[in-house]
């Protein structure tokens, strides 16, 4: 292996990993207000591509019009998934509201495979133009779009929860939901807006992905959600700056693993690396006082 | 102001809180005292939309909160500090008072006040997990200032404090929050509770069992009794 296969191998890992890095965003926004986990998160993105890719492949809708549906489409979907797997469950009821993510994320992919029958389905490409090249590194236009959308939105997200009312209730409702109810915030309607902001990060995330692939199976809803898991996992629970460097390492971690050990074994790289994390650093990179506060708070209920 | 009539708490069969009824007019101050299990962080619960309650009313000015969420009853006009301090510890100072000011234009200028007015403003940027215990119980006041409450829950604002701390926290509720304030105080410490308010009430059981002047309380028979646990003569 040569320096010039490890700068392209950590380069392809960089782009890769900026769409993981999306979604860890909205998994973590998710889990930071809710402190339950959502595993029909990667389901509500895939819905949103189907609504895009239905509308590109029945009207032929251009990629601009695909990326607003499938936007718009992921939004609402996260705004249903939250108001019957999470509004009815307190936090106390943690593997209620777990249990039926994973129902509603049978549901979505279901009513998938109806909207599209067709086990695959073309999706408008981002940019079709030839890689740049860089020396003698190779660098697709598409991928650097999506490297570029996803500083873009952490640096929106990061202005959002510093500097706004907004970000401010957001940032009281995760560090302490009840005694931001008692100052007045409605606790219930932050984390409806946050699940709909990360919903809407994600249908971002999931229309990149889909977009650099030229198309798309519902097998992106798993996908999604077993990446932006583990991306959280990596850089820890409840941090924005977390969920993007962990992010960026997985997908740096699996283009290395990929070229030294093939391409079957990439994704049991990044579950082994799940596995350790919780056995060995179960706060990930920035998270651990996040981990602790939610576990002092596991324990006060 | 405050009017609580016939309040029934109930958790998992056990009555907190039994057919509870009390009036508590506008800038009355008034001790809540009882031993552990009394009832009394239930009542500033079921007040502030915490628990649900079982039965009963409670009215603030003629209107019905019982039914409304934590914020509307907040909204409203109650503010609350809390036994075991719960602020947002890694926002910092003067973002843990922020929400509470509402959306008047001179937020961040009424926030600084509230610092102000007890003692912290020249730790604004401070993050809130990293203040002493005395200055949190201190924040936790200033948010309830920056609420401009007109009924005010202070839970147990001295545990945990110095003597001297103890003072100044008492005085500080005393001094920060205006006559038309009414305010309700748990205390162990029936120093604080005569220091701050001219009434009290004593719980046992869920049950209001004596309503009177906090310079008679100390004389009543049935504060022994409850705190003794011997029979009660009621």
């Amino acid at each position: 292996m040569t320096a010039v296969d490890l700068a392209q191998n950590t380069l392809d890992g960089l782009m890769v990993g900026a769409s993981y890095a999306l979604l860890a965003v909205g998994f973590t926004l998710i889990f930071g207000v809710m402190r339950r986990l959502n595993l029909a998160y990667g389901p509500t993105i895939m819905a949103g591509v189907y609504l895009g890719t239905a509308a590109f492949i029945s009207l032929g809708a251009p990629t601009l019009v695909v990326l607003v549906v499938v936007i718009i489409g992921a939004a609402l979907v996260g705004l249903y998934v939250e108001r019957l797997c999470f509004r009815p469950f307190g936090e106390g009821a943690r593997a209620a509201s777990m249990v039926a993510s994973f129902a509603l994320w049978m549901q979505l992919e279901e009513a998938a495979t109806h909207l599209l029958p067709q086990h695959m389905n073309p999706f408008p490409p981002l940019l079709a133009t030839q890689p740049l090249e860089i020396g003698p590194l190779l660098l697709r236009a598409d991928h650097l779009v999506m490297l570029a959308a996803t500083l873009l939105i952490a640096g929106a997200v990061t202005y959002l929860l510093a500097r706004t009312k907004l970000g401010l209730a957001i940032r009281a409702v995760i560090d302490q939901p009840r005694a931001a109810a008692i100052v007045g915030i409605h606790v219930e309607r932050v984390m409806m807006l946050t699940f709909v902001l990360a919903s809407a990060i994600g249908g971002v995330a999931g229309f990149l992905i889909a977009a650099t692939d030229g198309q798309v199976t519902h097998m992106i809803g798993m996908w999604a959600t077993t990446k932006g898991l583990v991306a959280m996992m990596l850089g820890g629970l409840g941090s924005v700056k977390g969920a993007i460097a962990g992010g960026l390492l997985l997908g740096i971690l699996e283009a290395h693993a990929q070229w030294f050990l093939g391409p079957q074994v990439r994704d049991m790289v990044a579950w082994g690396l799940l596995f350790v994390l919780l056995a060995f650093w179960p706060g990930g990179l920035m998270g651990a006082k996040a981990l602790d506060r939610t576990m002092a708070v596991g324990r006060r209920v | 102001m405050l009017e609580i009539d016939d309040l029934t708490v109930r958790f998992d069969g056990i009555e907190a809180l039994r057919r509870l009824t009390l009036v508590v007019p506008p800038g009355a101050r008034i001790g809540v005292i009882g031993p552990n299990g009394s009832g009394k962080t239930t009542l500033f619960n079921a007040i502030s939309g915490l628990v649900a309650i079982a039965g009963g009313t409670i009215r603030l000015n003629g209107r019905a909160i019982s039914h409304l969420a934590p914020h509307q009853i907040a909204a409203s006009g109650v503010a609350r500090t809390f036994q075991s301090v719960r602020l947002f510890q890694r926002l910092s100072v003067v973002d843990n008072v922020l929400p509470a000011v509402g959306t008047t234009r001179d937020a961040r200028q009424a926030a600084l006040a509230a610092l102000d007015a007890v003692g912290l403003a020249a730790r604004r940027d401070t993050l809130a997990g990293d203040l002493s215990f005395y200055d949190q119980r201190r924040l936790e006041i200033a948010r309830a200032i920056a609420q401009r409450p007109r009924l005010l829950l202070a839970d147990e604002p001295t545990a945990g404090l110095s003597q001297s701390e103890c003072d100044h926290v008492i005085e500080l509720i005393g001094n920060a929050f205006g006559a038309e304030t009414a305010i309700l105080l748990i205390e162990h410490k029936i120093a604080a509770v005569e220091a701050l308010c001219p009434r009290s009430m004593l719980l046992s059981e869920g049950r209001l069992i004596v309503d009177a002047a906090t310079s008679d309380m100390r004389r009543d028979p049935r504060l022994a009794n409850v705190y003794f646990g011997t029979q009660l003569p009621l």
